[in-house]
């Protein structure tokens, strides 16, 4: 009894050690979980706002998680972005950002679908490897994690409205993403302005079909009496006399 | 040109509609007025300016130089830009004459003769601007047709006559003569947009003359001003012959014309 005792305290070993070794630290109240502030406040409160409107609008857990509290020996970043994101997350679609700030490790993304309990899911998997292809185009660590966070997120509301396209069901609360504040918009032309510029180049190129054809023909100067003199037939004479200045050596 | 080919005369203006500027006589530069077969003033004319280059005019083309001081390439140079001159006024043409006269030859006489004397003339030759260089007194000149004069304004060819003589200066050949021919197109340019405009203002008066052509009657003036023993076969010389001293104006043949 108590070798069997033993061996399933030996099988449980691992995962005990491993699952007491990372100090979990709670979930974050909004979205960002950066205790040194190393994303900034701008970076942060705007990765809130659009965070917290995936949540909204596409029921969309995304959190960003700058982590500093070191890793376990034997633990990748990958697999502890997944459970953080089994974690912290209760239900519906999930993704995780995660970072070691200032370290040389690259930001992971991991997403999964409490609801369908598959990590392991195609869809999810492309969504991500999408995002992750357009996010770290950015140059600095810190923008590539915001824009990480943002393109996994756009992806996984794509992912969650085709899905309930596809099973006919309404696609969201909210189906226009908000109108980012860009200032004023130019309106679109009205339709007298169409016929306006039409007319405009036709005189255009009427005037100039006109340049070219007077060009082409050439100036013509009007006949006169002419005011013959001294016997001459066809000319009196010169007008002009200039001289040549001498030249500057 | 615009009822030159009709037997239906063009409609004509009198020359003082487009023009104020005075005629003289190339001789005494005094002013003369207009049908005065011979200068009131020093007695010049046409037949005694003929007693002053005993020689046959050469044909009238866009260089005559013969004496060749001009680089060989000049007439292709200026193909393109003479081009754009007759294209823009097709009335117009244009020579450039540049020769050697003999000191006391007065260049305005030269230029005034090889105007109304060189061959194959016709109602165009009333339309040509002649330019003509002495390179041994270093001038130049510029003579108009009747039918042109009226159209020119003598202050603004001045200048371009002016800028010729100072590229010349500095041997500039080419870029002087493709300036010059660029400059004639536009003062005949602006030119011809004045006269459109006063016409347009002026009535036209009068019913034409027939103008001379190729008509006989002109080639008739011009045939019998000449000596009947100017010796038409002599070669226009690159040099003109000296003129003895004391002896005036003029040039005088090898041998003693005969009286008329």
């Amino acid at each position: 009894m108590s070798r069997i005792f033993l061996l399933i305290f030996g099988l449980l070993l691992p995962s005990l050690a491993s699952s007491q070794s990372i100090d979990f630290p709670p979930p974050p109240a909004g979205h960002v979980l950066d205790a040194g502030d190393w994303l900034g406040p701008g970076r942060k409160s705007r990765l809130e706002q659009e965070l917290s409107r995936y949540r909204r609008n596409h029921d969309l857990n995304v959190l960003v998680v700058l982590w500093n509290r070191g890793l376990p020996p034997g633990t990748t970043l990958e697999a502890l972005a997944a459970r953080l994101g089994e974690t912290w997350t209760h239900h519906g679609l999930w993704a995780i950002i995660l970072h070691v700030p200032d370290s040389l490790q690259r930001p992971v993304v991991a997403a999964g679908n409490r609801a369908s309990r598959s990590r392991d899911d195609e869809a999810i998997a492309l969504a991500v490897s999408a995002s992750v292809s357009r996010g770290m185009k950015e140059r600095s660590t810190r923008a590539r994690i915001e824009s990480l966070a943002l393109e996994v997120g756009e992806e996984l509301a794509f992912l969650k409205n085709r899905a309930a396209h596809q099973n006919g069901q309404v696609v969201s609360k909210k189906n226009l993403p908000d109108p980012p504040d860009r200032g004023l918009r130019l309106p679109m032309l009205p339709g007298a302005l169409i016929p306006i510029t039409l007319a405009i180049l036709l005189i255009g190129v009427i005037a100039v079909i006109y340049l070219l054809r007077r060009r082409t023909t050439g100036l013509f100067f009007p006949e006169t009496h002419w005011r013959r003199r001294l016997g001459a037939p066809w000319g009196g004479g010169p007008r002009i006399i200039v001289s040549v200045p001498p030249r500057t050596s | 040109m615009p009822g030159s080919n009709t037997n239906t005369p063009p409609k004509k203006y009198p020359a003082q509609v487009f023009s104020h500027e005075e005629i003289s006589c190339p001789h005494c530069q005094r002013q003369l007025e207009e049908q005065e077969v011979t200068c009131p003033a020093c007695g010049f004319n046409l037949p005694k300016c003929l007693r002053s280059f005993p020689f046959a005019a050469p044909p009238l083309s866009l260089i005559i130089d013969p004496s060749q001081f001009l680089p060989e390439r000049i007439t292709k140079d200026l193909k393109k830009p003479y081009r754009k001159l007759r294209k823009c006024a097709p009335q117009v043409d244009i020579c450039f004459c540049f020769v050697r006269l003999p000191e006391g030859s007065p260049l305005a006489e030269f230029a005034f003769w090889l105007h109304n004397t060189a061959p194959e003339a016709d109602a165009s030759r009333a339309w040509q601007l002649l330019i003509v260089g002495d390179l041994n007194s270093g001038q130049l000149t510029l003579t108009s047709g009747y039918a042109l004069e009226p159209f020119l304004r003598r202050e603004l060819w001045e200048a371009a006559l002016q800028e010729l003589a100072a590229c010349f200066s500095d041997e500039q050949w080419k870029e002087g003569l493709t300036g010059f021919l660029k400059d004639t197109r536009g003062l005949l340019s602006a030119a011809w947009r004045e006269a459109e405009k006063t016409s347009n203002r002026h009535p036209q008066v009068t019913k034409a003359e027939p103008r001379p052509g190729k008509s006989q009657g002109q080639k008739a003036i011009v045939e019998s001003s000449l000596e009947p023993d100017a010796p038409s076969s002599m070669a226009f010389p690159s040099t003109l012959p000296q003129t003895p001293p004391g002896s005036g104006q003029g040039i005088h043949k090898e041998k003693e014309p005969s009286a008329r």
